[in-house]
Formats: structure tokens, C-alpha cells, sequence
């Protein structure tokens, strides 16, 4: 597929923030590193990665809260311009869907308030009963019912769910082309979490929405999405269809993910085998001085000398997937499949053991 | 939910004495006049610097006025000039205080810095030198000037609480969606501080009749209009505390008095509201958990 059927991209965008500690000494957080996205009309990207890999800083980069500190977003091939004017026109594009439903919406306006602003921001030609007219359309759209009556309605009236649903409804009377959720779907009850995935689902089936999709929840991704990028500690380390992805994860951290999210089919048999070691599988490094070389490496149990020093390059494996990892470069690309990540870690835990054992004698 | 406010005992006792002072203002001088019938401006020269008495309820002054007629009637000179400068004081801290806190930065500098400069200006001294400046000091020139050097401490407090609520979700949400500034500012971010703004305001109310009473006592207010103030800086003229005239300065004092605690009594019931760990228990309630709490122990040495 060419370039230009991309609606929004993201090219090698990287974030540093510059924090001050109390004795006023500047450190700076590298949030997001040299980060690649596309996202096509009525294609659904999830972003996946634990908490602090810098997906949400990289959906606010697309939503143009912060600059970049390196790199460019471009909407339809053009690169954003400058100024206030500039990111209306790029909001009349591009939404965002905050986390936190209990926040997001003013908890002193009605709902009719918050969508009628919109509306009248973004379709001036419309009179007041037109404009109530769309309130309920748009309502009904998001599966809010009876639309007449929730639009009467405060916040605080409201479920969570149904909040989420008002906010995505504000979000769709700007008529955009593209949707960003930021784990919409974090913050709701398990219950309704699947009937908001599948009014996303509709969303980009009816209205060619592009979406990309933040979660730390693999499963989710799987369930709603084309394509997974998954994120580790600011970095991108593997993109690609979700089936290849999941079904054959070709970077050790998305194996670790892959196996650490709970499937119910898998049931409790596997569970001592999976996890036996869980404690001892790491955690995410600090983002004010990561790791050299691979940000992974001191978690991977499969890290070798470059590891430690050079980052890794990317490695395309066609079809559209890549991954940033020196066991494609180093022929060792088939140990991933063999073995599971927990097993792995273990092998190498009594590997170290030995050594170590060795070198004291 | 909006009106529960009005459940505290404070809240309806501070809001009942401010209304009666306002109808007080209202219609003070119509009622003195053709209900009393009494010129509060009128020199009994048969009845000078008397105690009170059934013919002068609350005496009267070295120059044969009647006190209570003067009370009533300064009421409106006193409400007004604290009202003012309430409003503009109030006006200007949220104009200055609200637009730093929303846009931070360069905005938020500039603002603060103006902020600060006002806080650290002595202000009484300034008053009196722009108060003379001025000349024919009318009512109105009091109270734009008490309103123009008492907004800062107010501004600095809606700053900071203006930066909290900016930063948070719905307002970027609406700024996302294209509302403009203004708009974010005054119907996204304010509703917020309303709360805040209302016991602001009514705090600056208080200062400002005290001030307004300060400044007449320093001798700067308007002689043609009777207010609080002046009456109680001609009883200090007349050196009313030596001669034991309590009735002419007592009962303006105590009106000061009483408003300031009606703007407290609301502010403090709001408070209790907003903040629930402030209310204090009642004795009798106490008194009970106590009993209940005791009862318990007994009970639990039986059972063991």
C-alpha cells in the first residue's frame, strides 16, 4: 500500500519532557523514542504496552497536545503547520477519547450543553432545532437511549459507560476522520467493556473512522483491531497484523505480554508452567536514564553482547510486520518459538546461577 | 442539591442579617423619614448630646441629630460603598486571576507580576495619598479606590485554583474540540470557582465597610452624606469616648460588626459544606456516641 493512503502518521516522533527536581537540577524524561504509527482510513491500530511506555504520551502527540521534540506528524501526507488556526483545522480532524470518563465531560453542563457547543462550532450553518435535531441523532448513534432524555441529563446522572458513550458522541460531531482512544475502555466495568468495543468497531465499519486504539490489555486489541504496534519503555519494538503478531510474537517483550495476558481457555492447568516464575520477570526500566542498546535487555532472558550497546535496527519480516530485535539479526530468530518467556528466564536464572557459582570457586 | 446550603444554621442567620441590612439600605431613609419621622440632617438644638430617651430612641449627637435616624440612613451610604467595592475588587481579581491561571506562561507572568505588586504596595498609605489626590472625595470615588487596591490576595487565590481546573480533562476536551478561550474560561473554568468568587466577594464586603469607616475616621469621606464612618469619626471629633457618649459611636460600631459576622457566618457555613471535616459535633450528639460507644463495651464484657 502506498504512502499516501494514510490519513495520519507519525515519523520518527519522539518526546523528552524536561523535569526539575526540588534542588532544581533539569533531568530529562524520554518519553517516547523515535516512535512510528500510520493510520488508515477505517483501519484500527492498537498501541499496546504497560503503564509508562509512553503510549499515551505518543496519542497526545497525534492529538497535538505537546510538539515533538524530534520528528513529524502528518495529516493526509502534509505535515502540521504551526498556530492556533492551523490545530483547529487539525482537530476538525482528528479526536481524542480521553481515559477517564468521570473526567472528560464538564460535571456542570448538561450533555446537551457539551454536544451543542460542539455542534455549533462545527456546523454553523445549522439553526436550534436543527442543532436538536443532531443532539439526538448523535446520541442514538452511540447507542444512548432515550436520546431526548440523556441529553437533559448531568454527568454525574450518568454511568460510566454512558459517559464514555457522551464523550465519543462529542467526539463524532466534529466529524473526524480519525479517532484516538486513550484506553477508552480502561475505566469502564468489565461488563459493558465488550458493547464499547463494539460501537468502535461499528464506528470505523460505517464511517471509514480511522482508530488507534491505546490499551495495556492485549486481548482487547486482538478482539477490535488490524494491526498491533506494541510499545516497550518508549520504544516501538514490534508492529504487524494482529493473527501474525499474537500467534507468533517475534519480539521477546510482546511474547511476554502475549503470555501474560489471561485467556480463559487457557484455564489454570498452565498456570504454575506460565507464571511459576513471575516475580521474577522484571520490571519496566526508568525513563529518565533507560538502558543502553535494547531498552528490554535487562529483562530479556534471550540478551547477548550487542544487546547492551547498540540499539537494535529494524528487521522487516513482510507482510507489513517488523521488529526491533538482534535475534533476527543474529540468525537466533527461531529460539522465540520454542520455549516460553517465563521458561526462558528460568533457563537463564540457572544458567547465571552456574556461572556465577563458577567464578566465586 | 444547588439550595442545600441554606440547611446550615450560619448560612441563614449570615443571609438574614445581610437581608435585613440591605432592605435596611433599601429603605432606610424613606422609612426614617415618613415612618419615624425623623430628619436624620436636623439640629434639635432642645436636645443636645442626650441619652436615650422615649423621644430619641438612641439619644442624640453633639448637634442635636438623632442617632437612630442616622444609623438607618448611614446604612445605605456604608452598603453601598461595600457593595461597590465588593464588585470591583471581585471583578478585577477574577479578570486578573482567572486569565494567569488558565494561560500560565508569558500571560501568567505578566498577570502574576501585577498581582504581586498590588500585594506588596502598602495599601493604606496609598488610599490616603490617592484618596487626597483626588479631592472632593464623593462615595463613589471610596469605593472604586478601596475596590482598585483590595482585589490582589483574591487574584493570587483564583490563579491558583484556575490552574487546577484547567489542566483538567474537559477542558482540554472542549479546547480539542475547537471552543475558544473566552468561552473555556468563562463557561468551562468560572462555574467552577463560583463557590469561591461568592465568599470572595462577600469577604470583600466586609473589608470594604470597614475600610470605608477606616478612611471616614482618617477624616476622607464625603461630610454631606451620612454613613457609618462618618458618624463615627464626628463622635471622635466631638471626643464622644471622653464625655461617655456611647450612644452616638456604639450602635454604627455594632452595625459594622454585625455585618462582618453575617459575611463570616455565611462564609463559615459554606465552608462546613465544602468541607465536612470542619463541622463541629453537636454536644448532644456527642454526648450520645459517647453513651452508645460505652453501652458497647458493656456489652462486649458480658459477652466475653
Amino acid at each position: 500500500m502506498s504512502d499516501d493512503s494514510y490519513v495520519l502518521e507519525a515519523r520518527n516522533v519522539s518526546k523528552h519532557f524536561t523535569v526539575r527536581g526540588a534542588a532544581g537540577r533539569a533531568r530529562v524524561v524520554r518519553a517516547v523514542e523515535d516512535a512510528s504509527v500510520a493510520l488508515r482510513p477505517g483501519g484500527v491500530l492498537a498501541l499496546v504496552g504497560e503503564s509508562g511506555s509512553g503510549k499515551t504520551t505518543l496519542a497526545r502527540l497525534l492529538a497535538r497536545f505537546h510538539p515533538p521534540t524530534e520528528g513529524e506528524i502528518l495529516l493526509r501526507g502534509e505535515p502540521l503547520r504551526r498556530g492556533r488556526r492551523a490545530a483547529r483545522a487539525y482537530h476538525a480532524e482528528v479526536q481524542l477519547i480521553f481515559q477517564d470518563p468521570f473526567g472528560s465531560l464538564n460535571p456542570l453542563h448538561r450533555v446537551r450543553y457539551t454536544l451543542d457547543r460542539t455542534l455549533r462550532l462545527h456546523e454553523p450553518g445549522l439553526d436550534r432545532a436543527g442543532r436538536r435535531r443532531r443532539v439526538v441523532e448523535l446520541l442514538e448513534r452511540v447507542s444512548l437511549s432515550p436520546a431526548a432524555e440523556v441529553a437533559e441529563k448531568f454527568p454525574h446522572e450518568l454511568s460510566g459507560g454512558q459517559r464514555q458513550r457522551v464523550v465519543i458522541a462529542r467526539a463524532l460531531a466534529v466529524r473526524p476522520k480519525v479517532l484516538l482512544g486513550d484506553e477508552p475502555i480502561s475505566m469502564l466495568d468489565v461488563s459493558i467493556r465488550l458493547d464499547m468495543l463494539n460501537l468502535l468497531h461499528r464506528l470505523r465499519a460505517d464511517e471509514g473512522l480511522a482508530l488507534l486504539y491505546i490499551t495495556h490489555d492485549i486481548a482487547s486489541a486482538r478482539y477490535l483491531c488490524d494491526d498491533i504496534a506494541v510499545m516497550y519503555a518508549g520504544r516501538m519494538v514490534e508492529s504487524g497484523p494482529r493473527e501474525r503478531l499474537i500467534g507468533a510474537p517475534q519480539h521477546p517483550y510482546t511474547k511476554l505480554l502475549v503470555e501474560s495476558s489471561p485467556d480463559p481457555e487457557r484455564g489454570a492447568a498452565g498456570r504454575d508452567e506460565l507464571f511459576g516464575d513471575a516475580d521474577q520477570l522484571g520490571e519496566p526500566p526508568s525513563l529518565i536514564d533507560p538502558p543502553d542498546g535494547c531498552r528490554f535487555h535487562p529483562r530479556c532472558p534471550f540478551a547477548m553482547a550487542e544487546c547492551r550497546t547498540q540499539s537494535p535496527p529494524r528487521t522487516e519480516l513482510g507482510d507489513g510486520h517488523w521488529t526491533h530485535c538482534w535475534l533476527h539479526q543474529k540468525g537466533r530468530a527461531g529460539e522465540l518459538a520454542g520455549t516460553t518467556f517465563a521458561s526462558a528466564v528460568a533457563a537463564t536464572r540457572g544458567a547465571d546461577g552456574v556461572a556465577r557459582q563458577e567464578s566465586a570457586r | 442539591m444547588r439550595l442545600e446550603f441554606l440547611r446550615s444554621w450560619k448560612v441563614i442567620t449570615g443571609l438574614a442579617l445581610l437581608a435585613f441590612f440591605a432592605l435596611l439600605a433599601l429603605f432606610g431613609p424613606w422609612f426614617v423619614r415618613h415612618v419615624l419621622g425623623i430628619d436624620p440632617l436636623a439640629n434639635d438644638i432642645s436636645a443636645i448630646a442626650q441619652p436615650p430617651s422615649g423621644a430619641h430612641l438612641l439619644g442624640t449627637n453633639q448637634f442635636g441629630q438623632d442617632v437612630l435616624g442616622q444609623v438607618i440612613e448611614g446604612t445605605r451610604a456604608s452598603m453601598s460603598v461595600g457593595l461597590l467595592a465588593a464588585t470591583i475588587g471581585t471583578a478585577l481579581a477574577v479578570l486578573v486571576g482567572v486569565p494567569a491561571g488558565y494561560f500560565g506562561g508569558r500571560i501568567d507572568t505578566a498577570l502574576n507580576f501585577v498581582t504581586n505588586l498590588f500585594l506588596v504596595m502598602p495599601v493604606l498609605p496609598l488610599i490616603l495619598i490617592v484618596a487626597g489626590y483626588l479631592r472632593g472625595t464623593g462615595l463613589w470615588v471610596i469605593a472604586l479606590v478601596i475596590g482598585v487596591f483590595g482585589w490582589s490576595g483574591a487574584a493570587r487565590t483564583l490563579r491558583a485554583q484556575a490552574l487546577s481546573v484547567s489542566s483538567r480533562d474537559f477542558v482540554r476536551a472542549m479546547r480539542m474540540v475547537g471552543e475558544r478561550s473566552h468561552r473555556l474560561i468563562f463557561f468551562e473554568v468560572l462555574p467552577h470557582l463560583t463557590g469561591l468568587i461568592a465568599s470572595m466577594f462577600l469577604h470583600a464586603m466586609i473589608g470594604a465597610v470597614l475600610a470605608e469607616a477606616g478612611l471616614a475616621f482618617l477624616g476622607i469621606s464625603d461630610a454631606s452624606v451620612v454613613s457609618w464612618g462618618t458618624m463615627i469619626q464626628s463622635a471622635q471629633d466631638q471626643s464622644a469616648v471622653l464625655r461617655g457618649l456611647w450612644w452616638w459611636f456604639v450602635p454604627p460600631g455594632l452595625c459594622i460588626a454585625l455585618i462582618g459576622t453575617a459575611a463570616s457566618l455565611v462564609n463559615f457555613g459554606m465552608d462546613e459544606l465544602a468541607n465536612p471535616k470542619l463541622r463541629a459535633a453537636r454536644s448532644t450528639t456527642v454526648r450520645r456516641a459517647r453513651r452508645l460507644q460505652r453501652t458497647a463495651r458493656l456489652n462486649g464484657g458480658e459477652a466475653s
